[in-house]
């Protein structure tokens, strides 16, 4: 495997998962194209967890299941160990699934109404064949580990449980398998803030307990703060920043990161937010993305040449890494 | 503070309770706020706590059939809408009461071109003609914020984006110039990004024309930036209520603090675990005897399980404990 060079941008030897130049597309209406993922790179290390962090509709949703190949990506490589997941066949794509789980934003909706909760949660490892008595002491094991009594819930059925419930049974269903990697696709933000902070602590003790390469998908951006060693910052199709979760809400070299964290409310009444608009518009469609860099429309330092040239993934700090021809760093250049 | 005029509107003891198979349900049981003209009052509590309800109580907008029993007064400007004729709360809701809420998809009607929701509520309300309501509502649309007002007169609501309909809402509700808003989760459904743009707009909208803001929200941050006055509801009361930096610096109910304890600090360690409520809301059609927040308090002791504490404080800052933080600790809890 090569070195970390300039043109491999943030990409880094011997990570885990790996998703290089993936693109995703959609039909739309008249024949059009929906650019959804328009080339974007990055990768995750055994045991860390990267955040995902960009307005609706940014490509979110589409990267994380181009990640579990459901459906593969239009083009690019998402590597796993090494292996691209994208040459495989039906077969090997289901024999290397265990090791790939995804949990869903709507908990309710993702978990099947007529199976009990034992049910529900042992399921993936009944369709691997396992025994029945492994399957029993494992499901037990991952009820106890998410807050659940195995004894008074087992054999209820998920509708009679709370939002903050379904979502513990569907983290217990993802990780029965014990996966290498697990996408979490705004898994919290459809809960209250008292059992999104239950849900998040779990999320942190389970990291501990099975350090499993986590892909944490939210527009929550103080939670993606709160639980991610590096965060990812998409717009429109594309990665505009990527790096350690300390330098980018810290430091941030795009626009558009800035404009995202300055927009986000803080809960302290003395820093009253100024009347002046932090970022003019809203996102163009993308099935008509703009000439060279995607943000140049809403961006307040756009110049010509971000209309002419798309600009390229580059460091700005160690391991910080920019798609901006004028990033907000120190002796950068200025427009 | 600055001396202030008189209410708006007042609630005293307003209480809404829902038939329900298994009893009355509670919804919202005894409810006594105020807004002044120029303010914004924000509304925060968990999922069921009747902040919704509350605002619905007020325009009497609730399926009748649904009610069991209704109690308490709401005084708008002089005029007693608990118990009053619909055709006279009709006439006020949509004139001097404008509403928006969490999905504009609901409050749009999908097969009506904006321009014709817009101007209807004028020419209905205010009678004025077809060509001066048409010029109004062009110069409503500019004070939103949209673009090319001309042409989105002639838009049906599925031709804008969530951040384009959510400003449309608002200036139905603002066609007939209100003297009170009621926003039900403006912008919950919202990125940060036009979250941020919707806020500001409604604060500068509150300003230019003294209008009075009762804000719905369950996010710490929104309610930091954006109001003046702050009632927290807890299983359909009032627990604490005040200026909204008295609330959050001079914390006197216990689940306020909690409610601010589970979000993520920006100053927080990553990693480090989020304080959380232990146990679940009540059942609103038994709720617990005494504080309603008892079962899940830290500080709760049997005086607390047995009386029901009153709202009560100086200075229009109010709360509904025995024990409030800031005075010793209960005997019982101090062990
Ligand atoms: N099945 C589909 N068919 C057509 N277009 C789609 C489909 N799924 C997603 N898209 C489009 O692809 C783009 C990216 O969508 P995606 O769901 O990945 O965004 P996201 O970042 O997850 O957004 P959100 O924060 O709203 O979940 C959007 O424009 C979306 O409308
Ligand atoms: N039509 C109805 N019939 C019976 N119960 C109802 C009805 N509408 C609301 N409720 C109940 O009243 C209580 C308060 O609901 P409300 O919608 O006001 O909560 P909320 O604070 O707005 O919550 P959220 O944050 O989820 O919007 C809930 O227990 C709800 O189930
Ligand atoms: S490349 Fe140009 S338009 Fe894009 S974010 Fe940077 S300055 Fe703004
Ligand atoms: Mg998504
Ligand atoms: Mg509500």
């Amino acid at each position: 495997m090569t070195t970390a060079t300039v043109e491999d941008g943030p990409l880094r030897p011997g990570a885990l998962l790996r998703v290089e130049d993936v693109v995703v597309e959609f039909p739309a209406p008249g024949g059009r194209v929906v650019h959804a993922v328009s080339g974007v790179s990055f990768d995750v290390l055994e045991g860390e967890t990267l955040g995902l962090v960009g307005e609706s509709g940014s490509g979110k949703t589409s990267i994380g299941r181009a990640v579990m190949q459901l459906p593969p990506p239009r083009s690019g490589r998402v590597l796993l160990d090494g292996v691209d997941l994208t040459t495989l066949g039906r077969r090997q794509v289901r024999a290397v699934r265990p090791r790939l789980q995804m949990v869903f934003q709507d908990p309710l909706s993702s978990l099947n109404p007529r199976r009990s909760v034992r049910g529900v949660v042992g399921e993936p490892m009944r369709v691997w064949n396992r025994s029945r008595p492994d399957i029993d002491a494992r499901v037990d094991e991952l009820l106890s580990a998410v807050g659940l009594d195995p004894a008074a819930v087992g054999d209820r059925r998920p509708s009679q449980f709370s939002g903050g419930q379904c979502q513990r049974i569907s983290i217990a269903r993802a990780l029965v398998l014990e996966p290498q990697v697990l996408v979490c696709d705004e898994a919290v933000s459809s809960l209250d803030v008292s059992v999104r902070a239950q849900i998040l602590n779990l999320l942190l003790d389970l990291r501990e307990r099975y350090r499993p390469t986590m892909l944490f998908i939210a527009h929550d951006l103080s939670v993606v703060r709160h639980i991610s060693d590096r965060v990812a910052v998409m717009y429109l199709g594309k990665l505009c920043e990527i790096g350690p979760a300390a330098s980018v809400f810290g430091g941030p070299a795009h626009p558009y990161t800035a404009a995202l964290l300055e927009s986000v409310p803080v809960p302290d009444p003395s820093v009253r937010p100024s009347d002046e608009e932090v970022l003019d518009g809203e996102p163009p469609s993308p099935v008509d993305p703009p000439s060279g860099c995607r943000f140049r429309t809403r961006c307040p330092r756009a110049q010509p040449r971000c209309a002419e040239e798309e600009p390229i993934m580059r460091a700005v700090a160690p391991e910080q890494f920019v798609a901006c021809h004028f990033p907000l760093t120190a002796g950068a250049p200025r427009p | 503070m600055t001396a202030q005029s008189a209410p708006v509107l007042e609630m005293h003891e307003l209480r809404t309770w829902f038939a329900t198979p298994e009893g009355p349900l509670r919804a919202v049981d005894g409810v006594s706020l105020g807004v002044e003209p120029g303010r914004c009052l924000g509304v925060v509590g968990e999922s069921g706590s009747g902040k919704t309800v509350l605002l619905r109580s007020i325009v009497g907008l609730l399926p009748r059939r649904a009610i069991a029993s209704t109690g308490g007064t709401v005084c708008f400007e002089g005029l007693e809408l608990a118990g009053a004729p619909p055709a006279v709360i009709r006439d006020v809701r949509g004139r001097r009461i404008g509403m928006v809420f969490q999905d504009p998809m609901t409050s749009l009607n999908p097969v009506m071109r904006v321009g014709t929701q817009l101007t209807d509520g004028m020419r209905h309300h205010l009678g004025v003609g077809r060509q001066e309501a048409r010029r109004r509502a062009r110069a409503l649309l500019e004070a939103v914020g949209i673009p090319d007002p001309e042409r989105r007169l002639r838009d049906y609501p599925h031709q804008l984006s969530g951040g384009m309909r959510q400003r449309v809402t608002i200036a139905i509700a603002l066609a007939c110039d209100p003297s009170l808003l009621l926003a039900d989760e403006p912008t919950t459904a919202l990125d940060v990004t036009v979250q941020s743009q919707i806020l500001r707009l409604l604060g500068r909208l509150r300003r230019q024309r003294n209008m009075a803001v009762i804000l719905v929200t369950h996010d710490m941050g929104v309610v930091a930036g954006s109001t003046d006055d702050l009632a927290v509801m807890y299983a359909g009361k009032v627990v604490e209520q005040g200026p909204t930096a008295t609330v959050f610096s001079a914390t006197r109910h216990p689940y306020t603090r909690a409610l601010l304890e589970a979000i993520p600090r920006a100053d927080a360690r990553p990693g480090e675990r989020l304080a959380t409520i232990p146990g679940q809301p009540p059942s609103l059609v038994d709720p617990p005897s005494g504080c309603r927040f008892a079962p899940r308090c830290p500080r709760a002791a049997d005086r607390c399980r047995a009386e029901e504490p009153p709202l009560a404080g100086a200075d229009g800052h109010r709360f509904a404990c025995w024990f409030p933080l800031g005075d010793p600790e209960p005997p019982a809890a101090a062990t």
